[in-house]
């Protein structure tokens, strides 16, 4: 999977590494179980301090996005059963979506069909479900 | 003899040098990888009448730098063959000025083309990158180069005769002994370092496809290393059979130095077939890559060298030969690079121009012998000799050096003379003023010293023989 981050963005790079690499999992570009980068390689390849690459890790670790195994090191975690906490703040991110949707004139239709569409194109590899 | 091996020498590298740049340079204004003149196009602005006419003059500037240069450098090496201090001196600033018109002749070509680029709004994919990193290829790259270890099988090999004592101590007493096997000691410390930044240098992305770009990467970090560690063993292996010839017989005949150097060449021979399998096999790659990556950072280019304030890495892959290697500019680390090279630079043209004027007034000196009352003094180009009468002990003309081994101490040994300080076998501490093939010599024996003289010309050998033993009867 191609991961590509732009130093000109005002989104820190650690965030940005952690979007692309959720947005990988779900798309399906990266499979459960699929073995990551070491901190020290990837943030050699990228061209960053390893503390930047090793924030998004920790970020995405205590998402559930991803395993951190001493012997292993990082893979791409199994899809998680939805948790309470996360439908909270999914429903706390939507409403302020909706809200700029909304103030910008868009109907409730279109903006239900653009979160279809994007839904649609989500296709995490799971082989199993990790019960939370 | 030396004079002619030091052309034939000057006149191999001066073809492979030019040869390999006109090779390395002359396709640039074709389009590959998306690029011409190192700067990315559009496919349709190939048939451009102003790139057309850009490459054109670029094409026929080249090349008629590279025929001029093969002259001059050609033209040097010839002088080598008669005046090797004129000729190195020439050689050397021919090609440190070749190198550096035919950067400046690259930077301006590219400069020119980023200009026609911008004129022409030429913009493909991205504009403005950031950073592209392939996970599967940065996951898997630990696995690409040889492994390190191979090299300290030299490395113990050079050990062992460091830390036998009976070895150490007879190599010691050759001549150039301890400095051969230091510098063999040095070679696979240097190979390792080497290895070590192409293995952990950074994964390139090519193409959208991770395949490709792991199959890239691959091929060149296996290679490289693969080609490093031959190159590393092989000259090993040269060196042991010089250091085995100097134990053997003390000093190695020319031959061994030929068969040494006949070996070591296969070494590196290692190395440029590697590189010729790189750029083959990857131009194969990316010829059949059907998703390649369109990413135009030619912004950071634009000068004719990188400078991406945003990128922390120092080492970047050069746009005009993807086998070389260039600096980011932007790199702190680079200007300070930049200042010891030209600092090395400068050092380097003073000792050619230092070693050009030693040897040309060793090669167009002559020895002067003079008498004021009872002091004698000889006297070649820098090296002088000054003795009373009375120091003499002995005083001999004889037809030919005595047979014996002088080591140089401090002195020249040209085709044509034997000038200043020797060790000899037999003589012990000895001045030579001696022109080779000339007879016959005179001998003069001092206290702490023996000092042989000659000239050019016979009778005036005899004469300076009556003057100095009128001197002392």
């Amino acid at each position: 999977m191609l991961i590509e981050l732009d130093t000109k963005s005002p989104i820190p790079i650690y965030i940005q590494l952690r979007n692309q690499i959720v947005m990988g999992i779900g798309h399906g570009m990266l499979v459960s179980g699929e073995q990551l980068p070491t901190v020290r390689q990837l943030a050699s390849d990228i061209g960053v301090n390893m503390m930047t690459v090793n924030k998004a890790y920790q970020l995405l670790k205590s998402e559930g996005f991803i395993d951190i195994d001493r012997r292993h090191g990082a893979t791409v975690a199994p899809v998680q059963n939805q948790s309470a906490a996360y439908r909270e703040k999914l429903t706390e991110e939507l409403e302020l979506l909706a809200a700029q949707a909304c103030l910008k004139g868009m109907k409730e239709q279109e903006f239900l069909s653009i979160c279809k569409t994007i839904f649609g194109q989500m296709h995490p590899s799971s082989l199993y479900l990790k019960e939370v | 003899m030396i004079n002619a091996i030091l052309c034939v020498f000057f006149i191999l590298i001066t073809i492979s040098v030019v040869g390999i740049c006109s090779y390395v340079y002359a396709g640039k204004p074709e389009r590959k990888n998306g690029m011409i003149l190192g700067m990315h196009v559009p496919d349709d602005a190939v048939l451009d009448d102003s790139l057309l006419a850009l490459t054109r003059a670029y094409t026929i500037g080249l090349r008629r730098f590279q025929w001029i240069n093969l002259v001059i450098g050609l033209t040097a090496c010839a002088v080598c063959a008669f005046q090797s201090g004129i000729g190195l001196l020439l050689w050397a600033i021919w090609l440190i000025g070749y190198c550096i018109v035919l950067n400046i002749l690259l930077i301006r070509a590219q400069r020119r083309m980023y200009a026609l680029k911008v004129r022409k709004n030429w913009f493909i994919g991205q504009t403005h990158p950031g950073l592209a990193v392939d996970t599967r290829v940065t996951a898997r790259a630990g696995h690409f180069p040889c492994s390190w270890k191979w090299h300290l099988l030299p490395l113990l090999l050079w050990v062992i005769f460091w830390s036998i004592p009976a070895l150490r101590l007879k190599l010691c007493l050759v001549p150039g002994g301890c400095l051969f096997l230091l510098c063999f000691t040095l070679l696979p410390v240097f190979f390792l370092a080497l290895h070590q930044c192409l293995a952990t240098r950074k994964n390139n992305v090519y193409s959208q496809e991770s395949t490709v770009n792991e199959a890239i990467n691959y091929l060149e970090k296996h290679t490289w290393t693969l080609a490093l560690v031959i190159a590393d063993v092989i000259s090993a292996a040269a060196g042991l059979y010089l250091i085995l010839s100097m134990l053997r017989s003390g000093r190695p005949a020319f031959s061994d130095y030929m068969i040494y150097a006949f070996i070591d060449l296969a070494g590196a021979s290692a190395i440029i077939i590697g590189i010729i399998h790189i750029f083959r096999r990857r131009s194969a790659l990316l010829g059949n890559d059907a998703k390649p990556l369109l990413v135009d950072d030619d912004e950071y280019w634009k000068n004719g060298w990188y400078f991406n304030p945003q990128d922390r890495h120092l080492l970047i892959q050069n746009r005009m030969c993807a086998t070389n290697y260039t600096m980011n500019m932007a790199h702190p680390a680079a200007k300070w690079l930049l200042g010891a090279s030209a600092i090395l630079c400068i050092a380097a043209i003073a000792l050619c121009i230092g070693i050009g004027v030693t040897l040309f007034r060793l090669d167009s000196a002559s020895v002067t012998l003079t008498v004021n009352d009872d002091a004698v003094t000889v006297d070649y180009a820098f090296y002088d000799c000054s003795f009373f009468a009375d120091d003499i002990r002995s005083l001999k003309l004889i037809d030919a050096l005595p047979d014996e081994y002088f080591r140089r101490t401090n002195g020249g040994d040209t085709d044509r003379v034997l000038i200043g300080h020797f060790q000899g076998e037999f003589s012990g501490n000895t001045m030579m003023f001696i022109y080779k093939n000339k007879t016959p010599v005179i001998k003069i024996q001092l206290a702490q010293q023996t000092v042989f003289i000659n000239s050019t010309d016979s009778s005036q050998t005899q004469r300076w023989y009556e003057q100095l033993c009128s001197l002392i009867s």
